[in-house]
C-alpha cells in the first residue's frame, strides 16, 4: 500500500510537467495576439508602440521554449504571472474566488452521493415497479436537460414565480439550493441509473445465492453484501464527478451570480486574460489528478486484496 | 426428514427439471449422479428455494412436516443453514471476497441463534479445527486461502450451524486427494455420529460409492434410473449409467462390478 502510495505519487511529477507544457502550448496555439489582449484587457489604447511595447515586456518575442522555462521558473515560486484585467497576481485572485465554488461542488457532490445512493437502491430494490420507472423517467428527463436550461427554469419556477429561493449571490442556505440541484440534477440523473445497474450485477456474484443459502436475512444481504459491493463499483465515478463539479461550475455560477471561479474564468476568457485561463486550466487539471490518485488509493485500501498484495499477511 | 414430491423446475417454454420425489431419512445419504448440464445444481438449487424467475419451481419439499414451497422469506430464513446446510461446488461461490472468513461465519451463526459475539467465535473457531484448519484462518480472507483451504472453511462453516441434512454440490470435485478426504471424513464422521442426512451430488463414482447407499442417475433434467448402490453397480440398466461407469473404469476410478 505504502508502496503504491509512493509511487503513485512520483508519477504524478512527470504527469504535471506534461500538463503544463501542454497547456503552456494550446494557449500559444490559440489565434490572437497577447498583446491586444493585454492592452484591450488593460483598457489600453492599442496602437503600434504600444503593441511593440508590450510584446517586450511581455516577453513574446522570446521563442515559445523561452517564454515556457521563464513561466515554469516563476511558477515554481508560486508567481504566476498577473491578471491581465486587474494587474493583480493571479494565484491571489484565484485563491479569493476559490472557495465559493468549492463550497458549491462539494455541496452538490454530496447531494449527488446521497441521491445517487438512494435513487439507485431503490430502483434496484422495487424494479420493475412504479418507483423504478419513475426513477427511469426523472433519468431520462434529467440527463437530457442542458444545465444552462434546467438552471433557468429552476430560476423562473422557484425564485420568479414562486418566490422560494433567491435569485442569485451567496449568503443563506436557500441561496445554495438552486444553484447547487442545477449542478447535482444531470449527476444524479445519469449515475442513479448506473448505480442501479451496478447492484443488479451483484445480485448475479456466486456469493449472493451462497448468502442466501446460509439463511442470512435479507437486510444482512443487502445492507453487507448488495449495497457494499454497489458503493465499491460506484467509487471511481464519484471521483470522476467530483472533479466535473468543480471544473463544470461555470453555467450555473453565471445563471446564479456566484462569485466563484466559475465566473470569474468566464470573464477572463471573454477578455483573453491568458495567464488566468492557463492557471485556471493548470489547476483543474492537477484537481483531476489529484482527486483520481485519492480514488485509487481510496479503492485500495476498501480491497482487501490490494491492501494485502504486498508484504501483507503470509499464507499459512 | 426431507420428502420431496414430484419437484419439477421449468420455464414458460420449456422443462427444465422433469418431476421428482424421494425421501431422505435421518442419518441416510443418497446421491445424485449425473454429467454436466443433468440438472444436478438445479436440484440443489430447488430444494433450498432460491430458484427465481423466470424459473418456475413446482411441487413440494417437505421438511419436518413443513412444505417449504409456501414458507414466506423469513420462514424459509430458519430452514436454510440451520437444518439444511449447503455446500457449493464452486469454493469461490462460498464467502464474499471483501470479508474475513471469520466475520462471516459469526454473522452466520448470529442470523440463526441468539448468542454473542464471542460465543459464535469460539463456535467458529471449534468449526474451522473440526476442519483441520487452524485458529489464525478465523482471520484471513477468503483469496487469502487456497481452493482445498476454502472448502474446508465451507465445510466449517456449514458444520457451525449443525444442520440436519446438507446438501452437497459436487464438493470435492476440484480438490485435491488430501483435502478430498479430508471432506468426505468429515461428511462420514458426522452422518455416524450426529445422524446427518447427506444428499451427494457427484459425477464421480468413486465418490459416490464411498459416500451413499442409493443413488438418482439424471440425464437431461430426467431421472433415468434409481436404486441401491449395489444395484446399480452390478446392474446398470440405463444407457446413461452403462456408459458412466464405462469411463470410470477407462479413467481408472472405478470397477464394473463389485470391487
Amino acid at each position: 500500500m505504502l508502496r503504491m502510495l509512493s509511487w503513485r505519487l512520483c508519477a504524478l511529477v512527470p504527469s504535471i510537467v506534461l500538463l503544463s507544457f501542454v497547456v503552456f502550448l494550446a494557449l500559444h496555439l490559440i489565434p490572437g495576439d497577447p498583446a491586444v489582449a493585454y492592452l484591450s484587457a488593460s483598457q489600453l489604447p492599442i496602437t503600434e508602440e504600444a503593441i511593440e511595447r508590450v510584446t517586450i515586456e511581455l516577453g513574446l518575442d522570446r521563442t515559445v521554449w523561452e517564454q515556457y522555462a521563464s513561466w515554469v521558473s516563476s511558477a515554481l515560486t508560486m508567481d504566476f504571472g498577473t491578471s491581465y484585467m486587474t494587474g493583480e497576481p493571479v494565484i491571489e485572485e484565484f485563491l479569493f474566488y476559490f472557495p465559493a465554488t468549492v463550497e458549491l461542488s462539494v455541496w452538490a457532490f454530496l447531494i449527488v452521493i446521497l441521491s445517487v445512493i438512494g435513487l439507485g437502491s431503490a430502483s434496484a430494490y422495487y424494479r420493475k415497479t412504479w418507483v423504478d420507472y419513475s426513477s427511469r423517467l426523472f433519468s431520462i428527463v434529467g440527463a437530457s436537460l442542458p444545465s444552462f436550461w434546467l438552471g433557468f427554469l429552476l430560476l423562473y419556477v422557484f425564485s420568479m414565480s414562486l418566490g422560494i429561493f433567491p435569485s442569485g449571490n451567496r449568503g443563506t442556505v436557500a441561496h445554495y439550493v438552486l444553484p447547487v440541484l442545477t449542478l447535482a440534477i444531470p449527476y444524479i440523473a445519469i449515475y442513479s441509473r448506473l448505480f442501479r445497474t451496478s447492484l443488479l450485477e451483484v445480485e448475479k456474484l456466486p456469493w449472493m445465492s451462497h448468502a442466501r443459502a446460509r439463511g442470512l436475512s435479507e437486510k444482512t444481504i443487502w445492507l453487507k453484501f448488495q449495497l457494499r459491493h454497489g458503493v465499491l463499483a460506484l467509487l471511481p465515478v464519484l471521483g470522476i464527478v467530483m472533479g466535473y463539479l468543480l471544473a463544470g461550475t461555470f453555467i450555473v455560477e453565471n445563471i446564479f451570480s456566484w462569485p466563484g471561479v466559475g465566473r470569474y474564468m468566464m470573464n477572463a476568457i471573454v477578455q483573453r486574460d491568458y495567464p488566468v485561463i492557463q492557471f485556471y486550466i493548470l489547476v483543474i487539471a492537477c484537481l483531476f489528478l489529484l482527486i483520481n490518485l485519492i480514488v485509487d488509493l481510496l479503492q485500495a485500501w476498501l480491497d482487501p486484496r490490494q491492501r494485502h498484495q504486498k508484504g501483507g499477511v503470509k499464507h499459512v | 426428514m426431507i420428502e420431496v414430491n414430484n419437484l419439477a423446475v421449468k420455464t414458460e417454454t420449456q422443462m427444465l427439471l422433469e418431476p421428482l420425489s424421494f425421501c431422505i431419512q435421518k442419518g441416510e445419504s443418497i446421491g445424485v449422479l449425473g454429467e454436466s448440464g443433468a440438472g444436478k445444481t438445479m436440484l440443489t438449487m430447488a430444494l433450498l428455494q432460491l430458484l427465481s424467475s423466470p424459473l418456475q419451481v413446482e411441487g413440494s419439499v417437505i421438511v419436518h412436516d413443513q412444505d417449504l414451497s409456501v414458507l414466506s422469506n423469513e420462514q424459509l430464513r430458519s430452514v436454510r443453514g440451520n437444518t439444511l446446510g449447503y455446500v457449493p461446488q464452486n469454493v469461490q461461490a462460498i464467502f464474499d471476497p471483501y470479508r474475513k472468513i471469520g466475520v462471516q461465519m459469526v454473522e452466520t451463526i448470529r442470523a440463526h441463534e441468539r448468542t454473542t459475539k464471542r460465543e459464535a467465535k469460539r463456535t467458529a473457531m471449534a468449526s474451522l479445527r473440526e476442519v483441520q484448519l487452524k485458529d489464525e484462518h478465523y482471520h484471513f480472507f477468503p483469496f487469502q486461502l487456497s481452493g482445498g483451504m476454502l472448502q474446508r472453511a465451507g465445510m466449517a462453516l456449514v458444520f457451525s450451524l449443525q444442520p440436519e441434512l446438507v446438501i452437497a454440490d459436487e464438493p470435492t470435485t476440484a480438490l485435491d486427494k488430501e483435502t478430498k478426504t479430508v471432506i468426505l471424513e468429515l461428511l462420514l464422521r458426522k452422518q455416524r455420529e450426529e445422524g446427518l442426512s447427506i444428499l451427494f451430488v457427484s459425477h464421480e463414482i468413486d465418490v459416490i460409492k464411498k459416500m451413499v447407499t442409493r443413488i438418482l442417475v439424471l440425464e437431461n433434467g430426467k431421472c433415468v434410473e434409481r436404486g441401491s448402490v449395489d444395484q446399480l453397480m452390478n446392474e446398470p440398466s440405463s444407457d446413461r449409467l452403462k456408459s458412466f461407469l464405462h469411463y470410470e473404469v477407462v479413467l481408472g476410478r472405478g470397477t464394473m462390478k463389485n470391487d
